[in-house]
Order: structure tokens, then sequence, then C-alpha cells
């Protein structure tokens, strides 16, 4: 018994740490020829080059995280209030349903839907296109992540606090977002995420010019450039992998 | 009178819930409403504290017609049947919400919750966190916090339903006691008869949003409908 999951646990690791030794091996090789099993030399030669001038994975890069960044902060709480203000609503199925739709579409086809009306506001091709275009996703999955946190008891915690004398901004800062933690730790992480690895929506609304790290990958996969592509996938994965160690930490601390 | 009910309505959904509901309480009594559930108990507390608009009446404290001012300017406290004692603060923090809330000093935020937690009996239990406290001890401390504020009225909702019978009891006294300490003026909902006769210096019966308030203890035991005459029966055929 103890065999077979240790096997099994294993299996798991090595599907889990395989690819990214691959990667890392991708990478850091200088020369790597069929039948080797490993490269026959390494060298930094690829890694240095992403902190040359006009690197582009340097850039997409800061693009990923400013556009991820930005995504997460405001789609975050702007989605746990106007939860609040949804599930008290007398409409609440209606408003639901219009959070659904961006999903029931499909992102992309929602993109090129609304893909008119970003050229005309001129927004096609920036950055803040690009993250609005990403808010119009993650805003409404936020909805649906807190609408049903919204329960009775919360009600009461807010309304208690109300007859105790707190106002409304001290009831959201004193009361409900220490209650809310661990959604909200949620919330943010899984925001980020969807932000971070986005790529038709992106690709489609930036139109080319607004580079992310998601969209280098798949240009350098289109090069046949395995090294960079190896390396900048192992950048973009990076973040997630911090995240889901910060995220592990935080819940068994809480707990 | 210090607080005037008059004639309050409410209607969901075209359902009437409270009918002409008026009431007067004078200053440190405690008016026990005894009613099953689902007649309006609730949703009179929450009006009172602001919580819900009526559809019609007034609800005057003191002499201020209180129905435009919303509930956190109102200074009437609602306690829940559950505790609702925040999770993320100890029992100290939890009784010392309301006073952080007022931003009152910190010597004299210290002064009031120690002088509160003896008066509970909760000394040596300042740093435990809800969890680590029994369902009697949870509502002392959200008489605690509730109390320290000196609200003007103090609702209660049921506040000793998810107790066992002998904490139930003691926590009845507890609360009788500490309002008389603190001149408590306090509006006691309930479905439990001994309770209600036992907490209240003034009482009411409600059924189906209609509230009929008794002149004295003696009328309120010998209306047929409060079922007080019942249970006596049933004692005495026992």
């Amino acid at each position: 018994m103890k065999t077979i999951k240790g096997g099994f646990l294993g299996l798991l690791f090595g599907m889990l740490i395989f690819p990214i030794l691959f990667m890392l091996m991708l990478a850091f090789s200088l020369t790597w020829r069929y039948p080797q099993l490993i490269p026959e030399s390494f060298s930094l030669h690829t890694f240095l080059n992403i902190f040359s001038s006009g690197s582009n994975i340097l850039g997409g890069l800061i693009n990923s995280l400013l556009i991820a960044i930005v995504v997460t902060l405001v789609a975050v709480p702007l989605a746990f209030y106007i939860s609040k203000q949804v599930a008290a609503n007398s409409k609440r199925k209606y408003l639901i349903l219009c959070a659904y739709l961006p999903f029931t579409l499909s992102p992309v086809i929602y993109a090129a839907c609304l893909n008119y009306y970003f050229v005309l506001a001129g927004l096609n091709g920036t950055i803040f296109g690009v993250i609005l275009a990403q808010l119009i996703i993650v805003f409404p999955y936020n909805i649906i992540l807190f609408i049903t946190h919204w329960n009775t008891q919360i009600n009461s915690y807010s309304d208690l606090t109300a007859t105790l004398g707190g106002n409304r901004i001290q009831t959201y800062f004193k009361v409900l977002i220490p209650l809310s933690k661990t959604i909200l730790l949620i919330a943010f992480f899984q925001s980020f995420l969807i932000s971070w690895f986005e790529f038709g929506l992106t690709n489609f609304i930036g139109i080319g010019q607004v580079n992310t790290l998601t969209i280098r990958v798949y240009q350098y996969i289109n090069e046949a450039n395995v090294q960079l592509a190896a390396l900048s996938s192992l950048i973009l994965i990076l973040p997630p992998l911090f995240m889901l160690w910060l995220n592990k930490r935080i819940m068994f601390h809480q707990i | 009178m210090f607080v005037k009910i008059q004639n309050i309505k409410k209607t969901f959904v075209g359902q009437p819930v409270l009918h002409d509901v008026s009431f007067q309480l004078e200053q440190h009594a405690t008016l026990s409403i005894l009613g099953k559930s689902g007649c309006g108990k609730t949703t009179l507390l929450k009006i009172i504290a602001g919580l819900l608009h009526p559809d019609e009446g007034s609800v005057v404290i003191n002499d201020i017609k209180v129905n435009e001012i919303i509930a956190n300017k109102r200074d009437i406290v609602y306690i829940y049947q559950e505790p609702l004692l925040f999770p993320h603060l100890n029992v100290f923090e939890n009784i010392a919400f309301g006073l952080r809330l007022r931003k009152l000093d910190n010597n004299i935020i210290d002064r009031l919750v120690i002088e509160m937690i003896n008066e509970l009996g909760l000394k040596g239990h300042e740093k435990k966190i809800p969890t680590q406290l029994s369902g009697g001890q949870k509502q002392r401390v959200s008489f605690g916090r509730a109390i320290i504020v000196k609200p003007k009225l103090l609702l209660l909702d049921e506040p000793f339903g998810n107790l066992d019978v002998e904490t139930r009891t003691s926590m009845q006294l507890l609360f009788k006691q500490i309002s008389e300490i603190f001149g408590i003026t306090s509006l006691i909902v309930t479905h439990d008869l001994k309770e209600a006769i036992l907490m209240g210096d003034k009482f009411g019966f409600m059924e189906d949003g209609f509230l009929k308030i008794y002149s004295n203890k003696t009328d309120f035991i010998q209306d047929n409908n409060t079922g007080v005459q019942k249970e006596i029966e049933f004692w005495k055929n026992l």
C-alpha cells in the first residue's frame, strides 16, 4: 500500500516537476542535439539577454505585471462592494445573469463584439484598452465569486455594526473586510492569475502592440526560438508559483 | 414616555406583517413581547433599530422622531439570537468595539472595558477569541459590547434562544442585574413564556402582526391568548 502511494506521489511529483526541469535545461542550454538526454553545454547567454536594452521578455514581463496588478486591484475591491449591492437588490437574479454573460459567450467572442467600441474610443493597441478588456472578464468573475458570500450572517454582522454606531466605511474596514479575508485572498490570487495568463483577449485588443509575457511565449514558439520560449515560460510560471506558496502559507497560518 | 412607537405598519410583497403597532415605554424599563415565530417581532425590532423602514408610523425616542435617522446615529443597539461576536477580535476588543468606533481615548476604553469584564464575570478571559468561549460566555460578551456604549434603547431578539436551560436562566438573571446597574431601557422579544415574564417590567403579546400591550403582569397572565393559563393548567394536572 505504501509503495503504491509512494509511486503515485512520485508520478505526480514527476508530472509537475519534469516540465519545469525540462524548460530549465532548455532555457540554459547552449547546444542540445539528438539523441543526447541532457544538453551538452549550458550558458547564461539567453538569461542575461533578458536584461539587455530592448529585451522583449523584460518588456513583456513589465507589461504583464502592470496589467495583472491593475486589473486585480481594480476588479476585486470594486466587485466586493458592488456584489454586496447586487446581493441586496430585488433584481439580483438578472444582475447575476449579466455577470455570467462574458463567460457564456467566451471572452474572445465578447471582445470581438466590443471591438468596435474600443476602436471608436481609440483604446485598441493600448495598455489601458487591454486593462479595460480584461476587467470585462475579471470583474464579473469576482461578482460571481462574492455573491454567495453575502449571506444572512454576514448581513447581520453588518447591521449589528451599524447599530453599534459604525458608519459605512467603518463597517467595511473593521468588520466586512476582516470577515471576508479568505474569500478576498482567493479573489486576489484568482484575478491575478486570470489576467496573468490571459492571451486571446489581450491579443485581440492589444493588436500586437501590447506585448505581454503570454503573447511573447506564443511568438517565440511560432518563431521556433526554443530557448527564449522556455525562458519566458519559466518566468511566466514564477509569479503563480510564488502566489501558490504565499497562499498556502497564509491559509495555513489562518488555520 | 421615553419610547413611543406609533401606528407602525409594514408590508412585505403585498403581505401585511405589522398592523398599526403602537406602544410606549418609560426610561430604564423592559418591555417583554411574547409571540410565535413569524408573528412580526423581528420586523418590529428592525424598524425601531433603523434597519428597516416602516410603511407608516413613527418611532419616537426621548421626544425625537427618529424615522429619518440612520441606524448608526440612533443610539439603539440590536442584539441577535446569535451572539455574533467578531471572530477576528478577542473578548476585550469585542467589548471595546463600539467605543473604538466612537474614537474614545484608549485609557477611557481600557477602564470601561475592564469594568464591564468584571461586571460580566469574564475576568481572565480577556485575551480569548470567540471560538474559545462557551455559549453563555459568548452571550455575556455580546451584552457587554452592547451595553458599554450606553444605548438609549436596547433591542433583544430572542437573545437566549440558543442556550441550554441552565445557562439561559443564569443569563436572564445576569441581564436583569446588568440592566439595573447601567439603567438600560430595553425591549425583548421572545417565544418563551417564562422568559417573557421573568425579563419584563411591561408585557405585550404579538400575533399575526397585531400587538397587544397589558397594563400589568396579572392581565398578561390572565389573558388566554398568551398561553400562561394553559401552562399553569399543564403543571397543575401533571
